[in-house]
Order: structure tokens, then C-alpha cells, then sequence
């Protein structure tokens, strides 16, 4: 290993998940010959400029932003690791070019935010938040509007079948569903037979479901992919939930059908703007559960993340390829082969 | 064709149900969608029939209405209390009771899990504070891969920690007859309270039962647990559980049921945090509604063909 491998951490983690970030650098860091880290004053997880970035061989990801600009002569760092999954704040053809791989935390991820569907899931499912508000008012079970359903026999649909989704399939198996259906363009049918998903076009995923879920990343491809036909198209006794991005969706075409009644409800974890402004129509509506893009956000799940970001600097560290690489052609540029080389010492 | 009696169905629920038309597929029903309010009315509605699905428990089945019909061969309660009707009377007469145990199973167990999950990631406060224009961050429990102790292994208890199972926790139980062919497994109360994550009540409330979750169990539970009970109120010692909610030394609760029911109005819980709460209605679905009137119906058919089912009396 040659010289002082130098990681920044984006100033967001020092606010949003401090003690994690402390135990995760004492665990994996600390003692690491040769590895010094200090934090990124981004600004608050705004764009990080060239400025800051070069001085560093690795950068700590949360909400940070960085684009092509945030590159320019930037020829020491190799890696940003982002804690998570999602990577839409990031220009990955950018970090290509520049030779710079980016790495995400899927398996640490998978879990905590298949359990937070499921919360949501019951939770509508049970008409919970209506039942404790009742409660808490003094009113009793003859006040409320809806009574609870059961999930037995119902249909249970996800918008993509990556990581997430399967992990939500794989979990809900044994909760009494009576179908799993999935739409995605890079799942085939014989992926995913043997956790029992239905891979079908989208509109039969919004027609036949129970629960319509989103698990996908935000990109170019899936932005305002869910729109106002789709909710058309659900059953009036249906839910939909999103914890993935709030893009993904057109939030007008949500907010009609939920103020309009073609669908029972939604459990809504993410917003097209965070945080959302104070007067979104969904914050007035008794059949919807919003949550603050942290439903996920267990103290495993930031630990996990961190463990496994670190793992990925880590690696780079030593002049290896590292796991959860979102962009493999980068192995390919040769500013990074150099990068790598170098490190290999 | 056989007469079976519908004297008092009303708000009208087998009306709606598709299991009507199943009876009256195989018996001439008397049906009534108004509650007889009279003994008379009551004896004049059952007067000639075989059979009686009994609706409403506040249709009382007393020694004189049963003495009072003759032809009166099984009297099919649609749930599970028998209080209205004179079970001795009853037995004396020749009369078969039934009702439609463990319907709700299915239900209860799932809001038992709804509860759970609701409380571990902090659902209601959550939605609470984002419509208040906050934006707050962690503190989320994650179930995966924690312990949850199911004391009670009746149908609800079991199917409770087959969720659990199914959403990855580490299930230990603890119930007054083991049933080890369930494959749980089964520890000692005192370690179920100490190494549970998540407790969950399953009992029967009986003088046996009642104050069950007392001051003295309630501190040995690990500090930072979360208690479910979707079983009855006063299994819990509720002054004691409010002290250990407040304290922090439970992170939190879900609660379907109460000491005093209807919770009344200002009661401490209504004013906590970290609890999510429901007004005892666990087994109330739709689904579970149907399967009770179902059981009730298929009561009566099974005594037809004689082999009476779910007996009482």
C-alpha cells in the first residue's frame, strides 16, 4: 500500500446519523494503518465542489450531491461510497469518465426497508393510524369509518424486482398473501419462480393488486413512471406505497386518486421535493400514512450501510475491485486501473 | 324441509352473507331482520323450529324461551360467549349449544403484527410530526433478527409467531401447556421476559390469568422492549405498564385492549408517545365476520347430517 489514503465524509452523515457514523469508524477504520478521514463541508449535503474533492481518495456519500462540475481536475479520488442505494444525486457517467467508481450498501438496505413495506402494509391494511386516533379521542370501534382487513389470500404487487423487491417477496411469503405479482425489464420470469412472483406488464400489476409497492431507483428511465392511468386502473379497495423515490411517481396523479377515492389508501415514505412543503394535499387526508424518508432508518440499517461502505473503501484501499459497484465499466478507464495500481503499491 | 330459525339478525350481518342462501339452501329459514325485544316475540320466532342461528347476545336464550319450543334441537351461536343462553336449560331439554370458536384467529394475530411493526418504527408519531411540517430523523426499531416472546400458544398465539418467524425474529414462547409438536420453542417465563425484544400476550384472562403481567415481571422484561396485547386489558397491570412506558423502560407498546373499555377519555395512554392503540378491534374484520357466520352455518348442516360440531352444551 502506497501513502495516506484520505477519506471525506459528506458533512450530512455529522447531522442526519452522527452515532452511527462514530461507531461504524471505530469498528472499521480505526487502527487501519495509513487511513485518516475527516469531514466534507459540503454545505449540508449540497453539491461538493472539485475543490473540496481533491484532496481526497475516497468520499462517504449521504445525500450528498455530485456532478460533472464537482469533478473537474479531480484526479486523486477512486472511489464514493454512498450509504444506501439510491444514487440519483450522483452523476455516474461523470464519475466514469473521471475514473472514479461508486459503490452502493444493497445488502444492508434489502432488509430494513422490506420490514418498513411491510409496516406500511399492515398498518393500511389494518386501518391502524384511524384505529389510534380513535382511540386517543375517546371514541370506540362503532366511531370508526372502516374497520381493519384481513391480508390473507390478497395481492401483493411491486414496480421492480431488484434487490428490494425479492426481499420483500422473500419475507411476505409466509404472511398469508395469496399472490405475488412483478413488473420489471431486467427480471425474467425464471429469476424469480421460485419465490413465487407473477411477472406481468404494469397495467395488470395496478389492475390486480392488493398492495401496489415501488422498488425501484430513480433514473432517467423511471422517472414519473407511475402516473395517473395506473392509479385508474387499481382497485378501489387497493393501496399504494412508496418508500423508493418520490419521482418515480407523478404526485398530482396521487394525490386525485387518493382525494377521489379510486384507491383505499397509501403509506407514502418519500415526496417529488424533500422535505415536502408544508401545504402537500396529502398531509390533509385521513387514508394516507406519511412517514419522513426515515421509516427505514434503523440504527442496523446505518451501521450496516456504514460496515459495508467501509468494506468497499476498504478494498479500493488495497488496490482492489471493490463489491456493490454501480458503475463496472469504470474497470475499464484507465485513470482508475492507475488508481488501483498505485494503491497495490 | 327442516325450519331454522334467524330471530334476530339485526344490523343485519348473515343477511348480507353469502352463507344465507347456503341455509336456505337446505332448510326452510324463518328469518328476521328486526331483534325481537320481547320474550313472547323471541318464543313466537323460534316457535316450530328445529334449529336457531342465533345472532345477537342480547337475544337471551332463558329456561322459559327453550322450554317454550318444543321442536327445538340446536340453538348455532354466531361468536364465542354462551352467556345468554341457559346452558343447563338447555342440556335438560335435549338442545344442543354451538358457536364459532377461534374465527377471528387469523385476524387478531395479524394486528398483533401490525401492532408490532407500527410501534417499532414509530408509525402514528411519525405521521403525527411530518403533517406538523417536521422532518425527523432514526430512532427506528428493526424487528429482523430480534427475539419475540409469544406467551400463550392457543390458534392466535401460534399463528402470531409464525409471523414473527416469517418476518425474520427469533421466536421464543412460553405457554402454561407446552406444546413442543408446534416446533417453538419453549424457555422459561422469567428468560422470555429478560431476552425478549418484542413480548406478546396470547392468555385467556381468568382469576388464574388476571394481573398476569405484573410490576415484578414487568421489570425484569429488557430494558428497551416493546409489549403487544391483543388478548385482554387486565392481563396487564396497566398502572405499572403507564410507569415503565414513561420511564423508558419499555420503548413502547401496541395495544388493542385495555383495563377499562371503552379507554376512556383523557386516560394517560391517549397521551403517549411511544404506544399505538386500537379500540379492541382486532378481530373485527370483514373476513373475520364471514367465517364466523359460515362456522355458524355449517354448525347447523353438520348437526343435520348428525355430526354436531363446535359443541358447548
Amino acid at each position: 500500500m502506497s501513502g495516506t489514503f484520505r477519506i471525506g465524509i459528506s458533512d450530512d452523515f455529522y447531522t442526519e446519523a452522527s452515532e452511527p457514523l462514530q461507531y461504524v469508524l471505530a469498528k472499521k477504520l480505526a487502527g487501519v494503518a495509513g487511513v485518516e478521514w475527516e469531514k466534507l463541508e459540503t454545505g449540508g449535503g449540497r453539491c461538493a465542489s472539485a475543490e473540496l474533492l481533491r484532496g481526497y481518495d475516497a468520499v462517504f456519500a449521504l445525500a450528498t450531491k455530485i456532478d460533472a462540475e464537482s469533478l473537474r481536475e479531480v484526479e486523486r479520488l477512486a472511489v464514493v461510497a454512498r450509504w444506501g442505494v439510491g444514487y440519483d444525486r450522483i452523476d455516474v457517467p461523470a464519475l466514469t469518465r473521471a475514473g472514479v467508481a461508486l459503490t452502493i450498501t444493497p445488502a444492508a438496505v434489502r432488509r430494513p426497508v422490506a420490514e418498513a413495506i411491510l409496516t406500511l402494509i399492515f398498518a393500511l391494511s389494518k386501518n391502524l393510524l384511524q384505529q389510534d386516533r380513535v382511540a386517543r379521542a375517546g371514541g370506540w370501534r362503532g366511531d370508526l369509518p372502516r374497520m381493519g382487513t384481513s391480508i390473507g389470500g390478497r395481492t401483493l404487487g411491486s414496480v421492480g424486482c431488484g434487490n428490494i423487491g425479492q426481499e420483500l417477496f422473500r419475507e411476505a411469503r409466509s404472511l398469508g398473501f395469496g399472490r405475488f405479482l412483478a413488473c420489471d425489464p431486467n427480471v425474467s420470469q425464471e429469476k424469480v419462480r421460485e419465490l413465487g412472483v407473477e411477472m406481468v406488464d404494469m397495467e395488470t400489476l395496478f389492475r390486480e393488486s392488493d398492495f401496489v409497492t415501488v422498488n425501484t431507483l430513480l433514473n432517467e428511465r423511471t422517472r414519473g413512471l407511475v402516473r395517473e392511468a395506473h392509479f385508474r386502473l387499481m382497485k378501489p379497495s387497493a393501496y399504494f406505497i412508496n418508500t423508493a423515490r418520490g419521482p418515480v411517481v407523478e404526485h398530482e396523479g396521487l394525490v386525485r386518486a387518493l382525494r377521489e377515492n379510486w384507491i383505499a389508501g397509501a403509506g407514502i415514505d418519500v415526496y417529488p421535493v424533500e422535505p415536502p412543503p408544508a401545504d402537500d394535499p396529502l398531509f390533509r387526508m385521513d387514508n394516507v400514512i406519511v412517514a419522513p424518508h426515515a421509516l427505514a432508518w434503523t440504527n442496523e440499517l446505518m451501521t450496516d450501510n456504514g460496515s459495508e461502505a467501509c468494506d468497499a473503501v476498504l478494498a479500493v484501499c488495497r488496490g482492489e475491485v471493490p463489491e456493490g459497484l454501480v458503475n463496472p465499466e469504470v474497470l475499464n478507464v484507465e485513470a482508475f486501473q492507475t488508481k488501483l495500481a498505485r494503491r497495490r503499491g | 324441509m327442516r325450519v331454522v330459525a334467524v330471530p334476530d339478525d339485526s344490523p343485519a350481518v348473515l343477511g348480507l352473507s353469502p352463507s344465507l342462501a347456503r341455509l336456505r339452501a337446505e332448510a326452510s329459514v324463518r328469518y328476521h331482520d328486526t331483534l325481537p325485544g320481547t320474550a313472547d316475540v323471541l318464543a313466537e320466532r323460534l316457535r316450530d323450529a328445529v334449529a336457531v342461528v342465533n345472532i345477537r347476545s342480547s337475544t337471551n336464550l332463558t329456561r322459559e324461551v327453550l322450554s317454550h319450543c318444543p321442536a327445538l334441537k340446536l340453538v348455532s351461536i354466531w361468536g364465542t360467549g354462551t352467556d345468554h343462553v341457559d346452558l343447563e336449560a338447555a342440556r335438560e331439554l335435549g338442545i344442543r349449544v354451538t358457536n364459532t370458536p377461534a374465527v377471528a384467529a387469523p385476524s387478531i394475530a395479524e394486528h398483533a403484527l401490525a401492532l408490532m411493526l407500527a410501534v417499532a418504527r414509530r408509525v402514528p408519531l411519525l405521521d403525527r410530526r411530518v403533517r406538523a411540517g417536521e422532518w425527523p430523523r432514526g430512532g427506528m426499531v428493526q424487528l429482523q433478527g430480534k427475539t419475540l416472546g409469544v406467551i400463550g400458544l392457543g390458534e392466535i398465539g401460534r399463528r402470531f409467531a409464525r409471523l414473527g418467524e416469517a418476518i425474520g425474529m427469533h421466536v421464543v414462547t412460553w405457554t402454561m401447556h407446552p406444546k413442543p409438536e408446534l416446533g417453538f420453542a419453549h424457555v422459561a417465563l422469567e428468560e422470555l421476559l429478560a431476552q425478549s425484544d418484542v413480548v406478546s400476550l396470547h392468555l385467556r384472562l381468568s382469576e388464574q390469568t388476571r394481573g398476569f403481567l405484573d410490576e415484578a415481571r414487568l421489570r425484569t422484561m429488557k430494558p428497551g422492549a416493546i409489549l403487544v396485547n391483543t388478548a385482554r386489558g387486565p392481563l396487564v397491570d396497566e398502572p405499572a405498564l403507564l410507569k415503565a412506558l414513561g420511564e423508558g423502560r419499555l420503548a413502547g407498546a401496541g395495544l388493542d385492549v385495555f383495563d377499562v373499555e371503552p379507554l376512556p377519555v383523557g386516560h394517560p395512554l391517549t397521551a403517549m408517545e411511544n404506544v399505538v392503540l386500537s379500540p379492541h378491534s382486532a378481530g373485527i374484520t370483514p373476513e373475520a365476520l364471514e367465517a364466523g357466520l359460515a362456522m355458524a352455518v355449517d354448525n347447523v348442516l353438520a348437526f343435520f347430517e348428525g355430526k354436531a360440531r363446535h359443541v358447548v352444551a
